[in-house]
């Protein structure tokens, strides 16, 4: 069985649903347990505890279940915007 | 003349022999009779208070059972993975030193606040109702370590500015009411109105009542005038109780050195825990609030 990742993007009070301020994984490995990462300013996968304190009452961001290719979409978005490809 | 009875209508009938026979005659004057009425309805509300603390004393010894074997079941976790055996977290993280001052600065820009505006007006509003209190106020300011990891994600997973940063973290300064189970869902409606009465604003309200890991009502609040943001937490005493039970499962998966599996049985015991909590009534169909920017 292969891991199931579930991706959220991530609203705050800068951002909105169409504009995400990033992107975040939960990874269910198959050989059992679970993962969070998000996509970070260093363009790779962090470690990050903002969706566990989020579900423990923390409001600081909203968090909203989306597709791969919506994923895919905001880690462009933010890769673009770190190399300076949106600013052409 | 007849005493003036309760029933009688403002007018008076035509005829007063048209009364049933089997009626009985009301002795009583108008006085007489809305002071039995008073008495009788003191009776009945005193009978309700006491039902619905005998109610309220019977869900706490349940609770307290149940709090106990949790506590056991979190002794089974701990001898699995003893806690020192782990590193300390790593609070600080990479913040650079310029970001760390502006940080120290602004901690102490929102302790001024808290100290000279927001709390004072808090404890204005506990003082209206003895029927519930703050709890936790000693630690209404958060750590700084803990606003530096916030800060910290903000900037390296969302790209704030450093200055920024802290300013929108929403629960630098926090407070909890604990209310009754059976004036809770009243309780929070008056609560709400009397924040806004002292002239705050509500930004964001999010009921965890009937989510799986988290019980309570938590919100955040903004003081207009100078635009400092706090959070204000809704509970019950099992529901707060719940959450300092769970309170060092959440920092251990917050420090984000658990391993995968061990992070399922983090989430489990949460659960477990949450799922025992007692919904008050109505507490549920306090509708969630965000104020768009």
């Amino acid at each position: 069985m292969a891991d199931e990742i579930t991706y959220y993007a991530i609203v705050d009070d800068l951002s909105s649903r169409e504009q995400p301020a990033g992107v975040l994984r939960r990874v269910y490995f198959a050989a059992g347990g679970r993962r969070d990462e998000a996509f970070s300013q260093d363009l790779v996968w962090e470690r990050t505890a903002m969706l566990v304190s989020a579900e423990r009452g923390d409001l600081d961001n909203e968090f909203i279940k989306i597709t791969e290719d919506e994923a895919n979409q905001i880690v462009a978005r933010i890769r673009a915007d770190a190399t300076g490809a949106n600013s052409a | 003349m007849r005493p003036d009875r309760p029933d009688d209508p403002d007018v008076p009938p035509d005829r007063r022999d048209h009364q049933p026979a089997h009626t009985q005659a009301e002795t009583r004057t108008r006085l007489e009779y809305y002071a039995d009425l008073r008495i009788t309805v003191a009776r009945e509300e005193a009978a309700a208070a006491r039902r619905a603390t005998a109610q309220e004393r019977s869900t706490s010894e349940k609770w307290q059972q149940e709090a106990a074997e949790f506590r056991s079941l979190w002794t089974e976790y701990q001898r699995k993975w003893p806690p020192e055996d782990r590193p300390p977290p790593d609070r600080n993280r990479s913040l650079d030193p310029a970001d760390n001052s502006r940080v120290e600065a602004e901690c102490d820009r929102i302790a001024d606040r808290e100290d000279q505006r927001i709390s004072p007006a808090l404890r204005a509003i506990e003082s209206q109702d003895p029927d519930r209190h703050l709890v936790g106020f000693e630690h209404r300011l958060k750590g700084r370590d803990r606003i530096k990891e916030k800060v910290y994600d903000r900037i390296k997973l969302l790209k704030h500015p450093p200055e920024d940063a802290v300013a929108r973290v929403s629960d630098t300064i926090r407070y909890t009411f604990q209310y009754r189970e059976s004036r809770y869902t009243q309780g929070v409606w008056t609560d709400i109105e009397r924040l806004k009465g002292e002239g705050f604003e509500l930004r964001k309200l999010k009921n965890y009542w009937s989510d799986d890991q988290y019980k309570g009502i938590n919100s955040t609040w903004v003081e207009p005038g100078t635009g400092q943001r706090f959070e204000v937490q809704f509970h019950t005493h099992i529901s707060f109780e719940a959450k300092q039970l769970t309170h060092t499962a959440y920092e251990r998966t917050r420090a984000k050195q658990a391993n995968p599996f061990e992070e399922l049985v983090l989430e489990a015991f949460q659960k477990k825990v949450a799922a025992d909590v007692p919904v008050p009534p109505g507490a549920a169909d306090i509708p969630d609030y965000r104020k768009e920017a």
